[in-house]
């Protein structure tokens, strides 16, 4: 009698405690439920639930960042192959996130092929006040959006405590916590992003995982069951001028990234699963303008070299089998394939991953500046390379025509601003530099002059600040 | 580890959970590795300097036992103890006045400075816990402690290691002899008082940091009100910060069956400097008044002997603090503050001795207090600008304008913190406010909060954990700030 009064009493005072902790996670959840931001977490919720109910089984996947999910179309591969090809991608993903979703994958499915995209802006550092941090470190977001969706077990666990250190942990494990700022956006009370998050979940597409109101981008994608990210978008003429920000003769791939591809090889390896490393063909202007491409593709090939995993770099495609496919018609934007483009690339994928290794390199160039080199002369587009104060008080903004046999061409360049009379660019230099002053809206229109033949090349390319 | 991470989030369980799964009698063994392991996340390296710290008061108090007050280790404790503590604290501040005294000389002294000295965290506090110690035991206040393990713990216990409250032996000590039962009513209240801790911690010093930082960082460009503006707020960051520290220090020692001593008791609603200093920094001011103030004699040989001695005493006091003139400007001016109201105090009494003011009326008392704050936060310009001359700029900058509209075109929310979050942090303030009123008339605020009903408890629970977790200072957009004692 004694021992059950005082099991009563012990008991009665754990009840206001457990009352506490249900209450505190049900807050928790409602806060996850109005500050989760589905404009970029809608896809990793979807996707997650396409992968878990995915019907047909999974046998090869793909992984990487948004290259896979544009480029890879895993409908092409499973009709070519007769395997079961699935894209396990999501925007940006690094290689933590890679290892883990790999793991996923063989926990769900079995898988026998994996194919790993080794796109050079998840692998090398980034830049943060002359210091490189590596992308696991600097691009945290990329992969806690990726956790809140998983089914819970060790992997997911371990998958978030790899993401960051423990200082970041309210933010890896609470997801309102890393958007509690916006409830206070640009200083006022952001009720109408909380109004939207809420209208947009309690709509049907939403709760039965399908499009939702929030478009992933420009609202003409869509996120298939199998992980493709299917568009109809075409890359316009607003695409071919870039601002070029990552020069890998100077940004490396870090060392926390190269530890996770020797424990993706070495999972494969104990697992049987047969490794590839591939990295998707970008159009040249975005791949020239990384200043030395082959420094990066050398990284990766020794890194393929030692663990012993075959390699296709299709960015050093021959010209022949790329000249189809990196088209404008075919391309979101110089980086990312559309629906057309990623039928093409898919078809030429399997081509090379189902051929003996030494028939796959001759679809190759040993070098970047080879492929280059070897491609008939052509003017892929504009890079804004700097701004600098002009007499006026306002800027100007120094391009340069990006070519791969710039000596090839002679240049005309008419500066067409908005609502006033065209002129011709003054300052312009053999290699294709010139500077106008950057104000308002316009077109620049290049006409390219092939030396050789005569042939004319027109890039009509707007502008805006 | 600071109190305000994770990484002390997650220690803090693992500590109290083995604590009480283990048996009694090596409790404090498990007690001494989790504070060495507390410490050695700072610098593994300086666990050398605590252990020697430990050796030396742990051997020397044997010595004066078993002696009968032998001066020569008193005294040679002293040397030792004190060396150390001005070595690592005073040697950079040094230099620079020997740079400073042989260029005069024209003597090139520039590679004095080349001298790279990290000062240890929490250097001041274990060595005045220690020397205390000593002291105690050499007044024969307190009996040496034999068991050497014991005598590290109470020198390194890591709630109250690295900023105080400074513990005396007779608290302490005693204590770490007791057998702790796991209590409900301990825990509770242990958790209660992590939370408002954190609370003070994140939610209010560290956002009026940003004030504050904003405005002393960039003195040049602010006048008038905005450097009143910051003054206040740095005057409720500092003491956010450390009272933050050492409720969260009771609160985890309390987990532990630990009662450590009240490091502050509502030091704002003071209606006297004199009031001030015995309601801030309790540990530190009943340290110096126990071991200094009472040695040098006190108030008991005359006026103008007591007014030298609390001169001395805040001057060091102000030193310890941190090795620069400005600090010890600080402590000198408190003091003079202090002598002002006497003076104050005896002129009344002599010029309208039929007067004699209503201390229990509203108004006195709100004057008081506010004049008391009002001289304080003056003070506190010394401690926060950097030292003396820009404490002097910023003086200079704070009565050359007056700018009463940055109050109404929101040029007040440009600090650094804006509207939304600076009425967060009022509101904050506010609760702390109220909490304070409540110790300031003596009443137990934890006692009183868990007297209140279920629901009520209930909803300030929920609204603690959930302002912290959306309001707090903490993760990826913040800078986490170390609390400002550590340095010290």
């Amino acid at each position: 009698m004694m021992c059950s009064n005082s099991f009563t009493s012990s008991f009665k005072k754990f009840i206001p405690v457990l009352i506490l902790v249900i209450l505190i996670i049900t807050v928790g959840k409602c806060l996850n439920y109005v500050y989760l931001d589905d404009y970029i977490d809608g896809s990793a919720r979807n996707f997650w639930h396409n992968f878990y109910h995915y019907d047909r089984g999974i046998d090869s996947i793909c992984i990487g960042s948004s290259h896979v999910q544009c480029d890879v179309d895993p409908q092409v591969l499973t009709d070519l192959s007769g395997r079961e090809f699935y894209d396990m991608s999501t925007s940006a993903l690094p290689q933590n996130g890679c290892y883990y979703l790999l793991r996923e994958a063989c926990r769900e499915y079995d898988i026998k092929h994996v194919y790993l995209e080794m796109f050079y802006a998840v692998n090398i550092c980034s830049e943060e006040d002359g210091t490189y941090v590596d992308r696991i470190e600097s691009g945290r977001n990329f992969n806690w959006r990726n956790t809140d969706y998983m089914k819970p077990s060790l992997n997911r666990l371990l998958y978030k405590l790899s993401i960051g250190p423990v200082e970041n942990y309210p933010e890896i494990f609470v997801p309102f916590i890393r958007y509690r700022s916006q409830l206070f956006d640009d200083g006022h009370f952001n009720y109408e992003l909380i109004r939207h998050a809420m209208r947009a979940k309690r709509d049907p597409s939403y709760l039965n995982y399908g499009e939702t109101d929030m478009p992933l981008r420009d609202g003409e994608m869509r996120l298939l069951k199998n992980g493709f990210q299917d568009s109809t978008i075409t890359c316009g003429p607003d695409k071919f001028t870039l601002y070029p920000n990552v020069d890998l003769t100077r940004r490396k791939i870090g060392d926390t990234t190269k530890k996770y591809i020797e424990k993706i090889a070495s999972f494969c390896k104990r697992n049987d699963i047969e490794l590839t490393f591939f990295i998707s063909p970008m159009h040249r202007l975005q791949t020239m303008s990384t200043v030395d491409y082959d420094a990066y593709h050398a990284q990766v090939a020794e890194l393929a070299a030692e663990l012993d995993v075959p390699f296709y770099d299709f960015n050093l495609a021959r010209e022949e089998y790329l000249r189809e496919i990196i088209r404008p018609e075919n391309m979101i934007d110089p980086e990312h394939f559309n629906r057309y483009g990623a039928e093409k690339f898919s078809t030429l994928f399997w081509q090379v991953i189902s051929s003996d290794p030494a028939e796959a390199r001759n679809y190759f160039y040993n070098s970047f500046s080879e492929a280059l080199e070897q491609s008939e002369p052509e003017v892929y587009g504009l890079w804004g390379l700097d701004f600098v104060e002009n007499q006026d008080g306002g800027y100007d903004r120094i391009n340069r025509i990006v070519s791969n046999h710039p000596e090839a061409f002679s240049y005309d360049v008419t500066i067409l601003p908005d609502g006033i009379e065209a002129y011709a660019a003054e300052d312009l230099s053999a290699e294709g530099t010139f500077s106008f002053p950057l104000n308002g809206t316009g077109t620049i229109l290049i006409k390219a002059q092939n030396k050789e033949n005569g042939s004319i090349r027109e890039l009509e390319l707007p502008y805006k600040p | 580890m600071l109190f305000n991470s994770i990484h002390f989030l997650l220690f803090l369980p693992i500590v109290v959970i083995v604590f009480y799964c283990l048996p009694a009698k090596v409790r404090y063994l498990w007690l001494l590795a989790a504070s060495y392991y507390f410490y050695a996340q700072w610098n593994p390296v300086y666990l050398l300097l605590i252990l020697g710290c430990t050796v030396v008061t742990y051997v020397s108090a044997l010595l004066i036992e078993s002696r009968s007050r032998s001066k020569a280790v008193m005294a040679g404790t002293l040397i030792i103890t004190l060396g150390a503590l001005c070595y690592y604290k005073y040697t950079p501040m040094l230099l620079h006045l020997a740079e400073t005294v042989l260029s005069w000389f024209r003597i090139d002294a520039s590679r004095l400075q080349t001298m790279d000295i990290l000062l240890p965290v929490g250097i001041s506090f274990f060595t005045l816990q220690s020397i205390g110690y000593v002291i105690d035991v050499w007044r024969g206040d307190t009996k040496a402690e034999y068991n050497f393990f014991r005598f590290a713990l109470f020198v390194s216990f890591f709630p109250q290691l690295v900023a105080g409250p400074i513990e005396r032996s007779k608290n302490l000590l005693s204590q770490l002899y007791s057998v702790q039962k796991l209590s409900y009513e301990n825990i509770r209240r242990g958790l209660l008082l992590v939370g408002y801790g954190l609370f003070l911690k994140v939610v209010i010093a560290d956002r009026a940091a940003m004030i504050v930082n904003t405005v002393f960082e960039g003195l040049s460009e602010y006048t008038g009100l905005y450097v009143a503006i910051a003054a206040f707020f740095f005057a409720i960051q500092i003491y956010c910060d450390f009272y933050g520290y050492s409720v969260i220090a009771k609160g985890s020692a309390l987990m532990l069956g630990i009662r450590l001593m009240d490091n502050f008791n509502a030091p704002y609603f003071s209606q006297s400097i004199k009031e001030y200093w015995s309601r801030w920094h309790i540990s530190l001011s009943t340290w110096f008044r126990d071991y200094l103030y009472i040695p040098l004699g006190g108030n008991r040989k005359g006026k103008r002997r007591t007014q030298l001695n609390r001169l001395i005493v805040f001057a060091v006091s102000g030193l310890w603090h941190g090795a620069a003139l400005s600090y010890m400007a600080w402590g000198i001016l408190n003091a003079l503050f202090q002598t002002g109201e006497d003076i104050c105090k005896w002129l009344g009494a002599k010029w309208f001795p039929n007067r004699v003011p209503d201390k229990n009326r509203f108004s006195s008392r709100l004057f008081a207090t506010l004049r008391s704050f009002i001289l304080f936060d003056l003070a506190w310009i010394l401690f926060r600008a950097g030292g003396i001359r820009p404490a002097l700029l910023a003086f200079r900058s704070m009565f050359s304008t007056f700018n009463p509209f940055i109050f109404f075109d929101g040029s007040v929310f440009t600090l650094g913190v804006d509207k939304n979050y600076m009425a967060i942090l009022m509101v904050s303030i506010l609760i702390l406010a109220i909490v304070d009123i409540q110790k300031y008339k003596g009443i137990d605020v934890v006692d009183r909060f868990f007297a209140q009903s279920p629901a009520f408890r209930l909803i300030a629970e929920l609204s603690l954990v959930f302002g912290i977790a959306l309001f707090g200072c903490y993760g990826e957009m913040y800078d986490v700030q170390q609390f400002i004692y550590f340095q010290f």
